[in-house]
């Protein structure tokens, strides 16, 4: 009732009432002109608490109450005696001052309100502009967050100005709608439109200079989303050209040293098919060619995850099939080297790729076999709403110095048949399901952890 | 007599190699470089086996597989590439029996091979008894002994097990496992498939983590070993 416009000349018209039967009962016993302080003390509650023109409404009933009721001859607004008149119009003149006083007093504070307000308004945006709004975020959420700072239904943001077509776009403030240009550092950005207020509340950009303010803060949340696109395409170029030197580098060695041994061997068994060591030249054609067919395997898949091209198909997996699979798989690779697995068959099912999972684990396994020493081991576990899957080894593990580029593409460089894409692939697989892959440091030896999000498996019956 | 293989295979040097392989493993292979080579050979000569691989210049790989299905039984092992599992699904929707992915060992191929002529030879019908490990199960009666003691399979896992046992040795897809085991509203239910093959395993193989019978066939489906 407080803020209605009228609640004010109600009170003043309830408390001038108040104050006047008040003193009719008590205008026996005391000066009727003092009286007239009563009074004063109305207009001014009211005037303080709802502003100057109900403040001046109740002066100038106080002065006609007071006219009527106690200056004689009173039930006129006649006055016989001239000093009352000088006393009257002291009290209309104090009444006055007060209200627009105690008004003006009002109108301040309730503008530094406001102000403050704006300014809390203004400093969520910004936060919002700052945190939730990174590169790719949709314009309908900035959209949002400006309709909740100005106080109305909606606002889109209008990139492509042409895209308002025919439409007319009103650029002057109305209850109708309107458009604020984004402009930031002197480069238009596109528009701010601004929908209709929401019912029965005061739109905020009628507040001096505060939609300019949200147009300029949204203009420069768009140009920081650009700016960070653009940081993000720059950085994901320059690591595909960083991938692609590095295989330049390494692939030539890496496929030279193979193709090396194929062709001297396949030479020496052409110049003598029956010679002794012939089975031994063929087992190493054999292994060679091994070697070729897993470094072209996971160059391939590097390239084609560089490239955003490798197809992720999540379905519900068993850790327990996952694993077996990876070890069958890895068999040949690992040859006497069996691994030691530790699994309870009471883990959750996990959302993943099984395909990219086992290629995951048998290149970990195979990078064991490759660098570690045995025993190699495989478990998993869950912690914090994750699987993990271990391999780990009990060799000399990873140089400290090499540890932070590990996951690099030739980084590890290869002794005897690896190819030194393998934990880079790995870690690309993982993430591209939503998994971390990540090296720990273990008392002994390296230890992987790969770690798949826990969904909520839905229940079978 | 030697088996007949027809290799389908576009790489006419792929295509050697094979047939020496295949030669020396005491076949007797015929080649084929197309598509349409391939259906007229298998028409003129009907092969005991054939090797088909899935990418040819001509029409898919699976067109033929299909075609051949239409009036032949022999088996159909396909080569597919390397990480397309879908690929190999389409062809075992296409009647192939089995798959090796390129590129393959030699031996793992001789083997698959092998076994999908051994099943071609066995006699039709359903396998009265089917034994694996110390296993033994009776689709007639519909029961299920391990080392001569009966075990208690619900509904679902027996119908699940019996699906793999009616075909040993094959891959059945998931899709297809759930629809004859759950019924068609369940095609997509993989975590289905998982929560119950666990629970065989559990039931049937001797190390449940290690399954030697029961065997996944990474994201394509499962399979009966023997």
């Amino acid at each position: 009732v407080i803020g209605k416009p009228w609640a004010g000349y109600v009170a003043g018209a309830l408390g001038t009432a108040t104050t006047t039967g008040v003193l009719v009962v008590a205008s026996g016993h005391t000066n009727v002109t003092s009286l007239a302080v009563c009074y004063q003390l109305v207009v001014l509650a009211v005037s303080g608490l709802f502003g100057a023109g109900a403040g001046l409404a109740t002066s100038v009933a106080s002065v006609l109450a007071f006219n009527w009721f106690f200056l004689p001859p009173v039930h006129t607004f006649t006055i016989a005696d001239s000093r009352n008149w000088v006393a009257l119009g002291v009290f209309g003149a104090t009444a006055l001052i007060t209200s627009q006083l105690a008004g003006g007093f009002r109108r301040q504070r309730q503008e530094a309100r406001e102000r403050e307000r704006d300014a809390q308004l203004l400093a969520e945006l910004a936060r919002s502009a700052l945190s939730d709004l990174g590169p790719g975020t949709s314009e309908s959420v900035m959209g949002a967050a400006a309709a909740r700072a100005l106080g109305v239904q909606g606002c889109a943001i209008v990139r492509d100005v042409r895209a308002t077509g025919s439409r007319a776009v009103r650029l002057s403030a109305s209850e109708g709608g309107f458009a604020i240009p984004l402009i930031a550092q002197g480069r238009p950005l596109g528009l701010l439109e601004v929908g209709s207020p929401l019912s029965g509340q005061e739109p905020r950009w009628r507040r001096p200079g505060f939609a300019a303010a949200v147009a300029g803060l949204v203009a420069l949340a768009l140009e920081r989303g650009e700016l960070l696109a653009q940081a993000l395409q720059t950085e994901s170029l320059r690591r595909s050209d960083e991938l692609k030197s590095a295989l330049l580098q390494g692939v030539s060695h890496e496929f030279r040293s193979p193709l090396t041994a194929i062709r001297t061997a396949s030479a020496a068994l052409s110049e003598a098919p029956e010679a002794p060591d012939a089975p031994a030249l063929l087992r190493v054609m054999a292994e060679e060619t091994d070697r070729l067919e897993r470094l072209v395997a996971n160059l391939l898949d590097l390239s084609r995850l560089e490239a955003g091209a490798v197809s992720v198909r999540l379905d519900w997996c068993a850790p327990v099939e996952l694993v077996a699979e990876a070890l069958e798989a890895a068999r040949p690779l690992l040859g006497e080297r069996e691994p030691v697995v530790s699994l309870t068959d009471d883990l959750p099912l996990v959302r993943a790729d099984a395909v990219l999972c086992e290629r995951i684990l048998v290149n970990l396994l195979h990078n064991a076999a490759l660098h570690g020493r045995p025993p190699i081991s495989l478990d998993a576990r869950t912690a914090g709403g994750r699987l993990e899957l271990v391999v780990s080894d009990a060799g000399s593990g990873v140089d400290p110095e090499l540890a932070p580029r590990v996951f690099d593409a030739f980084v590890a460089g290869s002794n005897g048949g690896g190819t030194g894409v393998g934990l880079a692939l790995a870690r690309g697989l993982a993430e591209a399901q939503g998994g971390t892959l990540r090296l720990e440091t273990a008392p002994r030896g390296a230890r992987f952890v790969l770690s798949l999000p826990l969904g909520r498996v839905p229940e079978v019956a | 007599v030697a088996a007949r293989v027809l290799v389908v295979e576009d790489e006419a040097r792929i295509l050697r190699a094979l047939s020496a392989l295949l030669r020396a493993a005491g076949y007797d292979p015929t080649g084929a470089e197309t598509a349409e080579d391939a259906l007229r050979a298998a028409a003129l000569r009907p092969p005991d086996a054939v090797l088909l691989d899935l990418r040819l210049p001509d029409g898919g790989g699976l067109d033929v597989c299909r075609r051949l299905r239409e009036w032949s039984e022999v088996p159909i092992v396909v080569v597919s590439a390397a990480g397309d599992e879908a690929e190999k699904i389409a062809a075992l929707d296409a009647g192939a029996d089995d798959y090796v992915t390129k590129p393959y060992a030699p031996g793992e191929l001789l083997a698959r091979l092998r076994a999908v002529m051994r099943r071609a030879a066995a006699p039709p019908g359903e396998p009265p008894l089917v034994t694996f490990a110390d296993i033994e199960l009776d689709l007639a009666a519909r029961e299920v002994r391990r080392a001569g003691e009966p075990v208690a399979l619900t509904a679902h896992e027996y119908a699940l097990l019996a699906e793999l046992a009616r075909h040993p040795g094959r891959v059945l897809t998931h899709e297809a496992l759930l629809r004859s085991v759950w019924g068609p509203g369940y095609a997509g239910e993989t975590h289905y498939l998982r929560v119950y093959m666990s629970r065989l395993r559990r039931k049937l193989e001797a190390d449940p983590a290690r399954p030697r019978h029961l065997v996944t066939e990474t994201g394509v489906g499962y399979r009966l070993r023997l």
